[in-house]
């Protein structure tokens, strides 16, 4: 590497470090003045209580990520290793990731309100609404927590399970695609498998590029996942200082995962040049 | 003299192009035939044919048979064990991204050899058939793929020789490697003659003459002619146009 690379990686990795100082402050100052205004309303809080609701937020957006990024992956895997190019099932499924992923995830966060949020009467009648408890006595941030048995749980489901697979399997179904041809021949000729090609030669190659692809479907998630949850908060809690408060607190950790996710994506295809 | 590959009636065509046109021929074993012919004449489609590597091609037909020992290679069930005993050196050199003893313990691997000591003893046998040992045997660890050209064309071949193949295909191996290390190899490749069947594609005439038993020549799809390299290198070849070529008067 020549010594303008080194100076150019040094510095995009401070403005990261700075980046994350400056999403650091508001995220202290919002724990720290939840923590003031809840000791007031609730009787036993500790920190441990105003960090859960965002751990609860994390908890599941990354986890649902997670499954719908492996998801993706298999997916692509099958797409692009056992369906000839040809094949209608392939191109139809191709065009249609084409249109999905393009899509800005602000339209994926009005998707969210204008299809999944308002059709929860739906799941009202199938008996999944669930009835907010202690509207009245003011502990919002116990109230708004993200429950596994609550629509928006399911609706964030689905709206990350939309967001996440088409980005991924587009970058995994590339990244498979780069591994030259030239390589898996060779490997054939040898005599290797079908198997034994990808577990030996396709995946170590394309790895870096497919864990890339994943980082940047999980970080444009994030941002539509802050919309859903203020629009939660705005439709079942009536104090408006806990909207500001959960809201700012998931915005942080959001912004600050996307930035950890577009440094990674960053090492990994530095990483991915080594064998090039 | 016993026939290793039988080919009769081959025709190839990638969609609506033809790329061989109805080739008959055989390879006797332990010889080594020279193919030559100017490019789009159907020496890679052979090899590629020969190894089933050419059912990878999506758009390509092919018709006609090929036989390995007296058996149709299409009805081979086992194809990874037929290529197996096909070594074949491609003609760009491709290291798989493994580091150099992996490279060439790559297929009996996965053939299923695991023993140390043997895989060892194979990586040294190969490497320095292919004229490599010295030059790497201090760095075995090291990428395959950060060798010069020349030396991974080397470990290409050394990465063929390694499955003990009954046929070895050699598509144009010498294009990256200087004269003195070509010499080598080819000298390397006399005395495997006596264990195997090579199949020599060279766009080098000189070569073909100074290598092959016997040497055929292909244009545009169509075998021209196959006869002993002395005849085919004479004043007096049966077609014109070999002469032509060898000669250095083509077109």
């Amino acid at each position: 590497m020549i010594c303008a690379e080194r100076i150019q990686t040094f510095v995009l990795q401070r403005i990261t470090f700075i980046l994350l100082g400056i999403v650091g402050i508001p995220v202290w100052n919002v724990l720290q003045k939840a923590d003031a205004a809840d000791t007031e309303a609730a009787s036993a809080l500790t920190p441990l209580n105003t960090l859960s609701p965002l751990l609860n937020d994390l908890y599941a957006v990354l986890s649902i990520s997670f499954l719908a990024i492996l998801f993706g992956i298999a997916c692509a895997f099958y797409l692009q290793e056992w369906l000839p190019e040809t094949n209608w099932i392939r191109r139809l499924v191709e065009n249609v990731i084409a249109i999905l992923s393009g899509v800005p995830s602000i339209f994926y966060g009005i998707l969210a309100t204008g299809i999944f949020f308002y059709s929860a009467g739906i799941l009202k009648a199938i008996g999944v609404f669930p009835v907010p408890q202690n509207i009245e006595d003011g502990s919002a941030l116990e109230l708004i927590s993200f429950q596994n048995d609550t629509p928006v749980f399911y609706i964030a489901v689905l709206v990350f399970i939309l967001m996440v697979m088409p980005i991924t399997i587009q970058t995994t179904q590339a990244a498979l695609g780069s591994v030259a041809t030239p390589i898996r021949e060779a490997a054939y000729a040898l005599g290797a498998s079908h198997w034994q090609v990808l577990r030996r030669q396709v995946i170590p190659l394309a790895f870096t590029r497919i864990l890339a692809g994943g980082c940047r479907a999980m970080s444009g998630a994030l941002a539509t996942a802050a919309l859903i949850i203020g629009i939660y908060i705005w439709r079942y809690t009536t104090d408006p200082g806990a909207f500001s408060n959960r809201f700012v607190l998931f915005l942080s950790g959001a912004l600050f995962l996307s930035i950890f996710s577009s440094t990674l994506i960053k090492l990994y295809a530095s990483a991915s040049d080594r064998f090039n | 003299m016993k026939n290793k590959i039988e080919i009769s009636g081959l025709e190839v065509s990638y969609g609506d192009k033809p790329a061989l046109n109805r080739v008959s021929f055989d390879v006797h074993e332990n010889e080594i035939l020279g193919i030559i012919g100017p490019a789009q004449s159907g020496k890679t489609t052979l090899l590629k044919v020969i190894n089933r590597t050419l059912e990878f091609v999506p758009e390509a037909s092919m018709d006609g048979t090929v036989k390995l020992d007296g058996v149709d290679i299409s009805t081979i069930g086992d194809v990874y064990g037929l290529r197996r005993r096909i070594g074949m050196v491609l003609p760009l050199p491709v290291g798989l991204p493994l580091s150099i003893y992996d490279n060439v313990a790559f297929a009996p691997r996965a053939a299923g050899l695991r023993s140390k000591s043997q895989l060892d003893e194979l990586v040294e046998r190969c490497l320095q058939q292919a004229a490599l040992w010295d030059e790497v045997k201090d760095r075995l660890d090291t990428l395959g793929t950060k060798l010069s050209g020349g030396q991974q064309q080397r470990l290409t071949i050394a990465r063929a020789l390694s499955h003990e193949p009954e046929v070895l295909c050699l598509d144009e191996f010498s294009i990256a490697i200087d004269p003195v290390t070509t010499m080598r190899i080819e000298d390397v490749l006399k005395t495997l003659q006596k264990e195997m069947t090579i199949l020599l594609v060279t766009n080098l005439v000189q070569q073909a003459k100074r290598l092959a038993t016997r040497t055929a020549f292909l244009l545009n799809g169509d075998l021209v002619e196959i006869d002993s390299t002395d005849v085919i290198f004479s004043d007096k070849p049966t077609h014109q146009a070999t002469y032509d070529y060898v000669n250095g008067t083509f077109g």
